[in-house]
């Protein structure tokens, strides 16, 4: 895989945090007090229940890419997709994934765990937006049925120096919420420099993260914010190394506490997924290992040496050491897997 | 072979003497017009307070000689290699604590600057971020070199040397220049060549001083012959307060030191639409490249900049973007010390532009 391929899908990462907080906070945003509103409850991530009755997956979790709980007792609950794949054939897998949360959920973040009722959201990038509506609408009487109120929402990034998310209704209509419905007619946009502020303190959301990007949040705010309390940091030569010692858990809970959803997860972890999971940061010190800059010192402990290195680009160097060792690649086909295993 | 080093020590009675802020510098003034070839080489520095007590305790650099009145004399040491040969090298220095502000001190020499330039001026850089001087704007250069001129009516006063750097495509080059240019006219010229000036050096005026020459550095070195009430008054001073000031502003701004671990960014704003082409991207990414003992990471680059910085002298992090045409925001993420902001913000300026510093505002 070249080190475009791993340029893009950054950005498709990065675009989806950013998608996603955009959007939640059109309904978090009062224009009235120009604040964050208290009593509507958003969540990254969230494991919902499912009943007996599902279509796709009865008596068990789902993780959506967002819920947002309104004051009225109502939902909304949302996947973000700025990519479709190329084989049409995967479309079907995305709408299943939607017709599972056409349900009663429960764990909602009132006393019973049960809201009145939820709106179900897909937001497509605006390239595919079209062709995904005509998907919908083509089998929409068929292979595709809500009996929940479901809508479209396009998205994309404009291309010019002031920088901002567009979100438009590409179909259907929220039924519980009018104010914003009204305005995703005409469509809103969002600037970027609104957004940077919360994506600054969220980096990761309940999706791995592309394996050089993932590893360079690991190396900026983990391992070399240890190396830097040893007093040789400061005169460590450009190919020397600093072990760090440090565990899995260690990493998770340092990328958990200062670049998840966490706070904005209504400030309540239960039904939430600790972000990063574990395996991701067990695959990122394993891809170190393969690079030479690691070492377990008890795996099953999670305990493991980090040789810390000075780079002159660090987010270049993962990209090539990953491209090199033939390390996460991916294709449509394997997206599919791993998006399946993670609804599972 | 003729003798070089050590530095002839003509003024040993005035070390010896129990100065105070005032006597030192009147002192001084009057040491250098009654001697010729006598030089006072000065800059305001930050020192970190355990690294402060850490010089006045002595180490193999630093013999403390006397304390007077937050006035400390020092007998400093450094080695050089001339001819393959090391050889040792002592002399006095000054180390005057500022009353004002907290941790700005400000280092003094008289005499060799070979003694400054080679010993003092390099331990100090070396010791960053223990130690650490400052940067001028560009901006602020100009307003102390008029107040000076104007407050003191020196109308006659010319700029006679310059090194300026200019912003020739991705490269800095550097030139030497002999301009013998009014005030404003020196920075009209370097205005045009893209550039700063990395130090200037002026004469007074022809009828009050003729032999008194004065040369600003951009990092707040002042060497000059004469008119030492002056300069402390109208350089050293406000410079301090710039350097007390750029402390406290770039003071807590890691997201460990804050409630929360809030971000703290502070931006640089043209104050005009500086990012209107996409080649702007690139010549900002180019600068930053070239920033030494660092990290660079490119986010995004088109249509907006997200870059990751690291500096490896202390491990502090920052975002850098570039979301709007007027602005570059940088949002300094867990660890980021003042000194690492300094010199982040001192590459831009040197490398890219200069701006004004402001805080930047959020709301979530």
């Amino acid at each position: 895989m070249s080190n475009k391929s791993f340029r893009e899908r950054i950005n498709d990462y990065t675009d989806t945090i950013f998608a996603i907080i955009g959007f939640i906070n059109l309904f978090r945003f009062d224009d009235d007090t120009r604040r964050m509103r208290e009593d509507v409850k958003v969540f990254q991530g969230r494991i919902m229940r499912t009943s007996s009755s599902n279509k796709i997956s009865p008596n068990n979790e789902v993780t959506p890419d967002f819920c947002i709980q309104g004051s009225n007792n109502k939902g909304i609950v949302g996947e973000v997709k700025k990519s479709f794949p190329e084989n049409r054939d995967f479309w079907m897998d995305d709408f299943k994934q939607l017709i599972s949360y056409d349900d009663d959920l429960l764990n909602w973040l009132t006393d019973t765990g049960k809201i009145d009722d939820h709106e179900i959201v897909l937001l497509p990038e605006q390239s595919r937006s079209r062709a995904v509506k005509r998907y919908f609408e083509e089998r929409k009487d068929g292979e595709i049925v809500f009996t929940k109120n479901f809508v479209i929402v396009e998205f994309n990034r404009n291309n010019q120096a002031d920088a901002y998310f567009f979100f438009r209704k590409e179909y259907g209509s929220f039924k519980y919420f009018n104010l914003i419905d009204h305005r995703l007619d005409e469509g809103i946009q969002v600037p970027i420099l609104k957004l940077m502020p919360i994506y600054e303190k969220i980096k990761l959301y309940d999706s791995k993260p592309p394996l050089p990007y993932l590893l360079l949040l690991i190396w900026e705010n983990v391992i070399m914010l240890h190396a830097s309390n040893d007093e040789r940091f400061g005169s460590l030569r450009k190919n020397s190394k600093l072990p760090v010692d440090i565990t899995i858990d260690e990493i998770v809970q340092e990328l958990h506490e200062n670049y998840s959803f966490k706070k904005l997860n209504a400030n309540n972890m239960s039904h939430q997924p600790k972000i990063p999971l574990k395996s991701w940061i067990k695959e990122s010190v394993n891809a170190l290992m393969s690079f030479k800059l690691a070492e377990w010192k008890n795996e099953s402990a999670g305990k493991c040496v980090v040789y810390f290195k000075k780079f002159k680009d660090t987010l270049e160097t993962f990209k090539d050491l990953c491209d090199e060792h033939k390390l996460d690649m991916e294709t449509d086909e394997k997206q599919m897997e791993l998006f399946d295993k993670k609804k599972e | 072979m003729r003798k070089r080093y050590p530095m002839i020590d003509y003024i040993s009675p005035f070390y010896s003497q129990k100065h105070t802020q005032d006597t030192l510098i009147r002192g001084i003034e009057s040491l250098l017009g009654s001697h010729e070839d006598l030089r006072v080489c000065l800059f305001p520095v930050y020192i970190e307070s355990f690294y402060w007590d850490n010089l006045k305790s002595g180490n193999s650099h630093f013999k403390l000689l006397s304390k007077n009145d937050g006035i400390y004399l020092f007998d400093f040491s450094f080695h050089i290699r001339e001819l393959e040969e090391k050889k040792r090298i002592t002399g006095k220095l000054f180390i005057i604590e500022n009353k004002q502000y907290k941790n700005i001190c400000t280092v003094l020499t008289l005499g060799n600057s070979l003694f400054f330039s080679r010993g003092v001026l390099p331990y100090f850089n070396k010791a960053y971020p223990r130690a650490s001087l400052t940067f001028i704007t560009h901006k602020k250069l100009k307003n102390l070199l008029i107040d000076f001129r104007d407050r003191n009516n020196f109308k006659d006063l010319t700029i006679v040397r310059t090194t300026t750097y200019s912003r020739i495509g991705k490269k800095i080059m550097p030139s030497v220049n002999w301009p013998e240019f009014s005030l404003e006219k020196a920075f009209e010229w370097v205005a045009d060549e893209n550039g700063w000036f990395q130090n200037l050096k002026f004469k007074v005026g022809k009828l009050q001083a003729p032999n008194v020459e004065i040369s600003v550095s951009r990092n707040g070195v002042i060497k000059s012959n004469g008119y030492m009430r002056l300069i402390y008054e109208f350089f050293i001073l406000p410079i301090s307060k710039t350097v007390y000031e750029n402390v406290k502003f770039f003071s807590k701004r890691a997201r460990l030191d804050n409630p929360n671990r809030n971000i703290r960014p502070l931006c640089i704003d043209f104050g005009y639409e500086q990012f209107i082409e996409l080649e702007e991207n690139r010549k900002f990414i180019d600068a930053m490249r070239t920033m030494k003992a660092s990290s660079l990471s490119v986010i995004h680059s088109n249509p907006y900049v997200h870059l990751s910085i690291f500096d490896y002298f202390d491990g502090s992090s920052f975002d850098i973007w570039v979301l709007s045409r007027e602005k570059i925001i940088i949002v300094p993420q867990l660890k980021a010390s003042f000194q690492s902001i300094k010199r982040l913000i001192n590459h831009i300026f040197d490398n890219y532009d200069e701006g004004d510093i402001k805080d930047y505002e959020v709301r979530e």
